[in-house]
């Protein structure tokens, strides 16, 4: 049981991090021209073409990740249906030169087990388009590091590293054996070649309890940035892995109080949401308080569409998706390899995801917490309840909600 | 500048056209400076290619838009261009 002190306290510190959040997005240094552009638009714009593209550029990996979204289809990493280098040139040539995307984030499966892919960064950059990579970084050599140096522009790109733990052994249970070390010295590698690195961590039940040591691990490396992220269950073999919502509670109180030790780390922890709070009665006062105390209302009007519509996913099959977090069967917006583009994103209006949501039509319009909640994330909703109106998967207030407003 | 100038987007400069509000942007991820146009600057710096000449350019875009004179099109294109050049979003190539 959680004891009601040690939920305010924790309740506290989440508060504080978010606005630590909101604080370092208010003055962002990188890529300003970016955010003018967007600051510059009306509010609610629901853009005429995405301007980011995730490129998913195979489903091969090196790597089989007891964490991973595909582990439970030992299959994927072996299928053969990636886009080759000509027809990967083609695709950049339309979402730059036509499409006008200003940033690219390339994935997989594992980007280096390509033997192009610096032939296709290369490529790319040519073009001068911001890029993220997000690698698990064991491919990654001096040499190959010194070559993404000259490739990459330390102003708008960046290297994003999976690091599962803090120690060797957390890292190993989920990443494999000789793993740690490896990620460790690629981290080195790109930091002396002067590239930016953030690290991507998973919080799993296998690492949580040594993930505060982080901090002096991310120190050390002088990396420029942390994203801790919730564990999405995939799998049944996975269960294991799941955080109960205590435990929960208790490593997220201890690494968020030992991340304010750590300020010149730029931290995004997203494992922790409102919705933890929800599941305790006394962190339902809690949350009822804080509104009342800084007087929240909620917002009239607003889109609650996650991004506008300003990103899509490719997958390496080609089929393309509006969200990375719902890549079934109904979310696809169509095929590449079977409709030009145009087609697919004409399509767009008849999938779900392009269905209205804001205040009017959303199910949780008259929920006391919505002014802190803002309901969440669609894909969730979706995915358990088939309506992007609804709360997400993740809110455990939603059905009680719902009785109550509707009997 | 002139009709025998070649010009090209400066390295770092992306374009991005809002269909939704006829707004055109440059955004220049050097400087952090953007540009805003409107759709007919759209159409005038996505032909600006590093190869072809003003002149060139001028001949195609009143091709597409026969309701304008040659002359208008050109004043138009070496207004336009003129700012970019000197906000640093277009260099010159010749
Ligand atoms: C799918 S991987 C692809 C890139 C690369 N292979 C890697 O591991 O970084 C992208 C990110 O998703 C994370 N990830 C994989 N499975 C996950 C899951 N079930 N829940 C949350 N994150 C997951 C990985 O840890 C990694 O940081
Ligand atoms: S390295 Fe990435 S893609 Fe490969 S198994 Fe691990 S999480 Fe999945
Ligand atoms: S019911 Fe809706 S608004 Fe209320 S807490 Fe849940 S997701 Fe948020």
């Amino acid at each position: 049981m959680i004891d009601k002190d040690f939920l305010c306290k924790l309740f506290e510190l989440y508060l504080n991090h978010e606005e630590i959040l909101r604080r370092n997005s208010n003055k962002v240094k990188s890529l300003l021209c970016y955010h003018k552009y967007k600051k510059s638009l009306p509010p609610e714009y629901i853009f005429s073409f995405p301007n980011q593209l995730i490129l998913k550029l195979t489903e091969a990996c090196n790597l089989r990740c007891k964490h991973c979204f595909y582990a439970e289809n030992p299959n994927y990493y072996n299928k053969k249906s990636e886009f080759s280098t000509s027809e990967i040139k083609k695709l950049i040539d339309f979402f730059v030169d036509e499409i006008n995307v200003l940033f690219i984030t390339l994935t997989g499966g594992e980007v280096f087990v390509r033997d192009d892919f610096l032939e296709i960064l290369e490529y790319i950059k040519r073009k001068f388009l911001p890029v993220t990579i997000q690698t698990n970084g064991l491919l990654i050599d001096e040499k190959k590091a010194f070559i993404l140096s000259q490739l990459l522009n330390p102003k708008t790109d960046y290297v994003q590293i999976s690091l599962d733990g803090a120690d060797k052994n957390s890292h190993e249970a989920i990443r494999g054996t000789g793993t740690f070390e490896k990620t460790i010295n690629t981290i080195r590698h790109l930091k002396k070649c002067n590239i930016r690195v953030q690290i991507n961590t998973t919080l799993t039940s296998v690492n949580a309890p040594k993930m505060e040591h982080i901090f002096e691990l991310c120190d050390n490396l002088n990396v420029n940035m942390l994203s801790i992220s919730k564990f999405e269950l995939c799998s049944e073999q996975q269960r294991y892995l799941k955080l109960s919502a205590d435990k929960l509670m208790e490593y997220s109180s201890v690494i968020l109080a030992k991340s304010r030790n750590f300020r010149n780390i730029r931290m995004n922890y997203k494992p922790l949401s409102i919705y933890d709070f929800l599941q305790y009665t006394e962190g339902r006062t809690l949350i009822e308080n804080y509104i009342q105390k800084n007087n929240l209302k909620k917002m009239q009007n607003k889109c609650l569409i996650c991004h506008h519509h300003d990103k899509i996913t490719i997958s390496s099959e080609g089929n393309i998706f509006f969200c990375s977090m719902d890549e079934s069967e109904n979310a696809i917006l169509g095929n590449l390899r079977k409709q030009g583009f145009y087609d697919i994103w004409e399509n767009r209006f008849n999938t779900p995801y392009f269905q209205t949501r804001d205040m009017t039509t959303t199910k949780c319009k008259n929920c006391k917490y919505i002014p802190i909640c803002n309901t969440g994330c669609m894909a969730s909703a979706y995915k358990k309840y088939g309506d992007i109106n609804c709360a997400p998967a993740e809110c455990s207030y939603f059905e009680e909600y719902i009785k109550e407003q509707y009997g | 500048m002139d009709k025998n100038t070649i010009l090209k987007l400066a390295p770092l400069v992306l374009k991005r056209m809002e269909y939704g509000i006829d707004r055109f942007y440059l955004l220049n991820f050097s400087n952090d400076d953007i540009w805003i146009g409107n759709y007919a600057s759209f159409v005038v710096i996505s032909q600006i290619d590093g190869v072809r000449t003003i002149h060139q350019i001028v001949k195609n875009i009143q091709d597409q838009f026969e309701d304008y004179t040659c002359n208008q099109v050109y004043e138009a294109i070496i207004e336009i261009a003129n700012e970019l050049v000197k906000n640093g979003f277009l260099i010159n190539v010749k």
